[in-house]
């Protein structure tokens, strides 16, 4: 198992964590979550069948890691709102201080881009990660998400429009804020 | 405002910064081995507060009546108290009940004793709550809560009551072997990722359906030049309007191109007709996705007519494909089948239960597959567990009309 594990670790470990940290926002949740990657790779070695590559594979069950932990999230959100009935309010609630460092010191676009990330769908940004901020071809992106390659160009496609119209609306939003 | 090109945000997304992990590699090792490597439970983690509750209850049972009693207070105290001691010790039960391991048995004495100890306890309260309704009426409400958050934790596959505005729709697995019929909300439908289910794309979404329920006929329309590659693929198109459509009992589906002629489809030929789904087609086994935490009843085709006991024990056979397993456990054994005033009984041998999830899974996936026998109604017999999640063991269990509901999204 160690023998594996450092040869996964060595390989992608990087990769795997950038991934995990820009698709959940938070550093520490991704370090957790990494964690419960290693864990089911580490359980299902024996079935994993060589159909994929072990990169595919390993950011396949690093996507259903996160997707599990967003529906986790959502289903608990749910559960908060109907007791307190506060849909509205509580959809505004976005925690501000999560910037990590590293995005601190970046300029204004790269922090808008950053947070922009965050009002794309779980799919769209998916897509994103691999595709730009990993470099991921297209094909390697729809053996990892089991998609076929066009639906990758149609992901992306939509994620670019949407994220530049969330730019565009941040900026309106703070040429508004400053014409005030 | 500044307009954006791709370009501008390809560039701004490729500098976004490296983020290093800062746990070490050892210490990550050291955790995500001791994980790995962590013995299972033997003695369930709420076994022992849970015993120690009853316990408790128990003697609060014995001793807060009494103390009453002598104390001379009023009936309805006393009866709101016994009321509130029956909702905890029902909820207590309920939290034991999911042990099911080597002492089952017992805990199904046990369960059916607290079982049989809420009704006197009613009966006790019921003229109370003539005098003062409101304390026995937050009680039960706290029952409903309990049981409905106990409820929540169980992974049910059945929807039990029909709802309007609900669609069935039919995915293959990933192994595109088998095709697997789930129930949405119509005006939810359109979002669906079925990559998050652990599910493939839909490969019926170019064909319409034309549904004529007086006539039960209904007539499927494939685009003019349609075509298929290889059996795999018009397998499972014909297997996923057979699943789409199965809901509304028809006598026959028709299938077309735009201009009207039969459908090429590959291996099949030329086609006018597909077979509507008939009784004793089907056994349900269980599909989840590697790397997915979802699950679904899979319809699983059986060769030649099965009695229903026959399809009961084809139910725990595995290799019924990848990603599929058996829903019904290997220790689990059926002794008789007996049909009485339309209900069907099932005789069950068994040794103990892993999970009352494991429970849930058998009794759902064993109840959809007697709807696919023609069965109304199901009574378990040998159980020894009386009641568990929202089913009642004691009674005959009506068949479900849907199962795979996927309606959180």
């Amino acid at each position: 198992m160690r023998t594996f594990f450092d040869e996964l670790y060595d390989n992608y470990h990087h990769d795997l964590f950038q991934f995990l940290v820009y698709m959940v926002k938070d550093r520490s949740l991704a370090e957790d979550l990494v964690q419960d990657v290693y864990v089911r790779v580490m359980k299902s070695y024996e079935s994993f069948n060589g159909k994929s590559s072990e990169k595919t594979w390993l950011f396949s069950i690093a996507r259903h890691v996160a997707i599990d932990y967003f529906r986790k999230q959502k289903r608990k959100r749910n559960r908060f709102m109907e007791f307190f009935d506060w849909t509205e309010k509580g959809e505004q609630i976005k925690d501000q201080n999560k910037m990590p460092e590293e995005i601190a010191v970046q300029n204004d676009e790269i922090q808008r881009v950053y947070q922009a990330l965050d009002q794309c769908t779980v799919d769209q940004r998916s897509v994103l990660i691999f595709r730009f901020i990993q470099g991921m071809s297209i094909k390697e992106t729809a053996e990892i998400l089991s998609w076929s390659e066009s639906k990758v160009k149609t992901t992306q496609h939509r994620a670019m429009k949407a994220l530049k119209m969330i730019l565009e609306d941040m900026e309106e939003g703070r040429g508004n804020r400053e014409e005030a | 405002m500044k307009k954006h090109s791709d370009e501008d945000i390809k560039k701004a997304l490729s500098k976004l910064p490296a983020m290093e992990d800062r746990q070490l590699k050892e210490r990550l090792y050291q955790k995500v081995s001791s994980r790995v490597n962590k013995p299972q439970r033997k003695v369930a983690p709420w076994l022992f507060p849970g015993l120690a509750t009853v316990a408790v209850l128990l003697v609060l049972a014995v001793f807060v009546p009494v103390f009453f009693s002598n104390s001379g207070m009023l009936t309805v105290e006393e009866s709101a108290d016994r009321a509130d001691q029956s909702a905890e010790s029902s909820t207590a039960n309920e939290e034991t009940s999911p042990s099911l391991d080597s002492s089952s048995s017992e805990n199904g004495e046990k369960s059916s004793e607290t079982k049989e100890a809420e009704p006197s306890s009613e009966e006790e309260s019921l003229p109370a709550e003539e005098d003062e309704e409101e304390e026995p009426k937050a009680d039960e409400s706290k029952v409903a809560e309990d049981r409905k958050a106990q409820e929540t934790e169980l992974d049910s596959l059945i929807l039990a009551s029909e709802e309007s505005g609900l669609t069935t729709l039919s995915y293959p697995g990933k192994n595109a072997e088998i095709i697997l019929p789930t129930v949405q909300k119509q005006q939810e439908s359109e979002e669906f990722s079925p990559e998050r289910y652990g599910l493939a794309d839909r490969v019926v979404d170019d064909l319409k359906y034309e549904v004529n329920e007086t006539e039960g006929s209904a007539v499927v329309t494939f685009p003019d030049g349609f075509s298929v590659n290889g059996t795999a693929w018009a397998s499972a198109i014909i297997e996923s309007i057979r699943w789409d459509l199965e809901n509304f009992q028809l006598q026959e589906i028709s299938v077309q191109t735009d201009s009207g002629d039969p459908v090429n489809l590959g291996s099949y030929g030329e086609i006018s007709e597909v077979p509507v789904i008939q009784q004793g087609e089907y056994i349900f086994q269980l599909y989840q996705y590697e790397a997915s935490s979802e699950r679904f009843l899979a319809p699983i085709s059986v060769e030649g007519s099965l009695t229903f006991r026959e399809a009961l024990s084809l139910m725990k056979e595995k290799g019924k494909g990848l990603y599929v397993s058996p829903a019904v456990p290997e220790h689990v054994q059926f002794t008789s089948t007996t049909i009485d005033q339309g209900i069907m009984n099932i005789q069950v041998e068994h040794e103990s239960w892993a999970s009352e999830q494991q429970l849930l899974t058998m009794v759902e996936a064993i109840l959809v597959t007697a709807g696919q026998f023609g069965f109304e109604r199901v009574k378990f017999n040998g159980m020894n567990v009386s009641e568990f999640s929202t089913y009642d063991l004691e009674e005959p269990i009506d068949v479900p009309e849907r199962m795979n509901p996927v309606m959180d999204q």
